[in-house]
């Protein structure tokens, strides 16, 4: 018995069932504009695991206001990945009712900057919160803003995410970092 | 406001007088596209003989989006500015009072929030060690959210205690205690927090322990774009912090870390509908704690080796009475390396971690977030100087992340993670005004998902990179350097297939050439140039199936960029500086087309 357990490794992953549904998206970020295709996967897919690979270790929020009481100007990777873990728990553990929707596109104006080891690109983008989806006129609303993404190429050579600051398009309007401070 | 606020910060620039204990100033500008940004950050402390002090700081931000395309082409203005004005008077060393103002300014469109207070402050050290210290000021707040307004003026005092007692040369304790209570309608704030910590150390060992608690009774407008709903919250916080060094035990040191905290956040929402706004979690009750510790040994044999090691465990629980919020994690990791000089010329070192990260939800029906994070590292290198002017360093690591699902709902995305590293460095100085490095690498990035290991899957793929860079360093005169450098990479993707070994399928390859040119001249003393020329040619072929079958390599994509960049750092003196820099950017791609970009940034120091 002792060399059983002597011979059993504690860093060892727990056993896990077969899968039961399709498989997510991510691609090897080998250029910085793969990390936003992933990024907007995984919101789309809601796998946590796929998000977290986007953002680097010293990955850092920041946003111009929030609509809600904030007393700081942003936050880090380990708040990153909290909310978004709740963001993603809540919508899937409630998708008959509610969904959640992103998309990503250029900013003709603002085209991506790209160095050898550093970009910055400008997306402008839209999430889309549904909820009440199976009855008539189900209640949406609507993110909408532009985000300043820096990317940075790591030490094992795959382009990660240091930060990210979003924007609103007016005073008025929603936006991403409302979204997100909801679920901190 | 912003151009006079320029003005105002130049004028400072110049005519501030060399007076004063402390006055620094910064100030930043960057302009890229259509995005100009610029902050500044000013101290100044000026003495106005042995009793009197006035402190003004100030500090900005601001950023325009010209002709933004979210606001119909308008400009998009955002300001930040805060601004603080004090006047001192030194009683005696045990006694000041002082007289306060402070604004703050967030404006963004037509969106505007000033708070202005005037108060006065009084700072008392009764004995040895122990201080008093309270503010208490007049304030007014105004919002202004598209002719939406509100308006309120209250009372603010801050008071605090701290105390201070060094029991011997090796051993103190320090207690403090501040409490805050702001009087305004509607939206008061009250709270309290203190903090104690002792620290005693010896010749070989030492300890360290530090309590904090916060208490916090807040009330807010749940929108800015409103003021008729309102919010409150009630913030309580503890932390506990551990650190303990012991005596060599035959020669091994040993060190314990610990860490406790705990939050706890409860709501109430008054107003229209007297809930809290629809978003998520914002607004719920809850709490969390957190408690982790680390054992770090190491010991050093013949003075030459030596050996280190480390357990270090965490854990998390969450409680936001939602069953899908809900959750706590478990980690822990090991670590141990070794160190070793063989001789003068040559060192060796190697390090292997082993860690665990699992996710637990507490509820079946978010039991599908359950995860496992494994990582195993491993590294090593070694070193040998060759001569004084020669060296050789080699560095390699394998690191393997294995993400494991534990639910059939998410189970089809574990998948391994497998990196090989290898950098082989010579560095040479042949003479004295050059220095040559060449820099190697290979790397190899393997990705396959455990239930698609022995199939065809376009999922599991394997990314492939080799690189040379040369790097030359000339000193032409204690006034100039050049710095040329070449990097060349090769870089290819693929499919990665399983046939009794890995085995990898082509998707693309790519060839890079990166010369590029630095200049270091030091025109005068103070004023350094530093141009800079890269350009960059990469070219891309793809892999694709022929008219007869068989598969192709096509050319995909040629690209080319130009970057010329020119700075200027003028340093009259060790109290100032001032940095310009102007870069232009050419790129063209057969594919993205043509795009040519310049950046100018502006930094300025100045310590009066």
């Amino acid at each position: 018995m002792i060399l059983t357990i002597s011979c059993t490794n504690p860093f060892s992953a727990r056993e896990s069932e077969p899968p039961s549904e399709n498989e997510g998206t991510y691609i090897t970020p080998v250029e910085p504009q793969l990390v936003l295709v992933n990024l907007e996967a995984s919101y789309n897919e809601k796998i946590i695991t796929n998000y977290m690979q986007c953002l680097d270790t010293l990955f850092a929020y920041r946003y111009d206001f929030l609509q809600f009481q904030g007393p700081d100007s942003g936050w880090g990777y380990n708040s990153e990945i909290s909310l978004t873990d709740k963001i993603f728990a809540a919508f899937r553990s409630s998708s008959e009712s509610i969904s959640l929707s992103l998309s990503l596109a250029p900013i003709e104006s603002l085209p991506d900057l790209e160095d050898d080891t550093t970009a910055t690109i400008h997306r402008e983008y839209e999430l889309i919160s549904i909820s009440d989806i199976d009855i008539a006129m189900p209640d949406t609303t609507f993110y909408r803003g532009t985000a300043s993404f820096e990317l940075i190429e790591t030490g094992v050579n795959l382009w990660r995410l240091r930060r990210w600051t979003d924007n609103h398009a007016s005073p008025n309007d929603t936006a991403w970092s409302d979204f997100k401070n909801g679920y901190r | 406001m912003h151009k006079l606020k320029i003005a105002c910060l130049l004028c400072l620039l110049v005519a501030m007088p060399a007076s004063g204990l402390a006055q620094e100033l910064f100030f930043d500008f960057s302009q890229n596209r259509e995005i100009y940004q610029w902050g500044d950050s000013l101290v100044w402390q000026p003495s106005f003989g042995n009793r009197n002090q006035l402190l003004f700081t100030n500090s900005s931000a601001t950023t325009l989006f010209k002709e933004s395309i979210l606001l119909d082409r308008r400009d998009r203005w955002q300001e930040d500015y805060r601004t603080r004005l004090e006047w001192r008077f030194n009683q005696d060393s045990r006694f000041r009072l002082s007289s306060v103002f402070e604004n703050d300014y967030s404006s963004f469109e037509e969106r505007i929030v000033v708070e202005n207070s005037v108060g006065l402050a009084a700072w008392l050290q009764p004995s040895a060690g122990l201080t008093l210290e309270n503010t208490g000021s007049f304030i007014t707040a105004a919002r202004n959210n598209s002719g939406n307004q509100h308006r309120a003026n209250g009372f603010h005092n801050i008071s605090s205690a701290h105390y201070n007692h060094r029991f011997s040369r090796s051993s103190a304790i320090d207690i403090g205690y501040t409490q805050d209570l702001k009087i305004i309608p509607e939206i008061p704030v009250s709270g309290f927090n203190s903090q104690a910590s002792f620290f005693s150390h010896g010749l070989d060992d030492s300890v360290r322990l530090s309590l904090s608690g916060e208490y916090q009774n807040s009330r807010y407008f749940t929108s800015t774009r409103s003021y008729e709903s309102i919010s409150r919250q009630r913030k309580a916080a503890t932390s506990t912090r551990l650190a303990v060094s012991l005596k060599p035990i035959l020669g091994t040191r040993v060190k314990l870390l610990s860490n406790f905290d705990y939050r706890q956040f409860r709501y109430k929402h008054f107003g229209t509908d007297g809930t809290a706004n629809s978003i998520g979690l914002l607004g719920s009750d809850n709490s969390s704690r957190s408690f982790d510790y680390k054992i770090a040994a190491d010991r050093t044999l013949l003075k030459r080796v030596v050996f280190e090691t480390h357990y270090q465990y965490r854990e998390t629980d969450e409680d936001y009475s939602s069953l899908a919020a809900n959750q706590k994690t478990k980690s822990g990791e090991v670590r141990f390396g070794f160190r070793v000089h063989p001789g003068i010329n040559d060192s060796l070192w190697a390090e292997a971690i082993f860690s665990l990260t699992s996710y637990i939800s507490d509820r079946e029906s978010s039991f599908f977030s359950d995860r496992d994070r494994g990582m195993q590292l491993y590294s090593s290198g070694a070193m040998h100087r060759f001569s004084r002017a020669m060296s050789l360093r080699i560095d390699g690591s394998y690191r393997d992340f294995h993400q494991t699902f534990i639910s059939g709902s998410l189970s089809a995305n574990n998948n391994h993670d497998k990196t090989y590293v290898l950098t082989p460095v010579v560095d040479w100085q042949p003479a004295a005004w050059l220095t040559i490095s060449n820099k190697f690498l290979l790397h190899a990035n393997y990705v396959w998902y455990d239930h698609e290991r022995t199939v065809s899957s376009e999922r599991n793929t394997l990314f492939r990179r080799a690189q040379w860079k040369s790097e030359y360093e000339l000193i032409v005169s204690h006034r100039l350097r050049i710095r040329p450098s070449f990097t060349y990479r090769y870089e290819d993707f693929g499919q990665l297939l399983w046939r009794d070994q890995w085995a990898q399928k082509t998707n693309w390859d790519r060839r890079t050439s990166l010369p590029a040119l630095e200049v270091f001249y030091r025109m005068w003393y103070s004023i350094r140039l530093t141009p800079a020329l890269t350009y960059e040619r990469r070219k891309s072929w793809e892999f694709v199936l022929g008219d007869d079958g068989a598969i192709e390599r096509v050319e995909k994509e040629t690209f080319e960029r130009t970057m010329v960049s020119f700075g200027l750092d003028y340093t009259p003196s060790a109290n100032t500086s001032i940095g310009v820099k102007v870069q232009r950017r050419v790129q063209e791609s057969n594919l993205f087309g043509d795009d040519k970009t310049n950046q100018f940034v502006v930094n300025v120091h100045r310590v009066f």
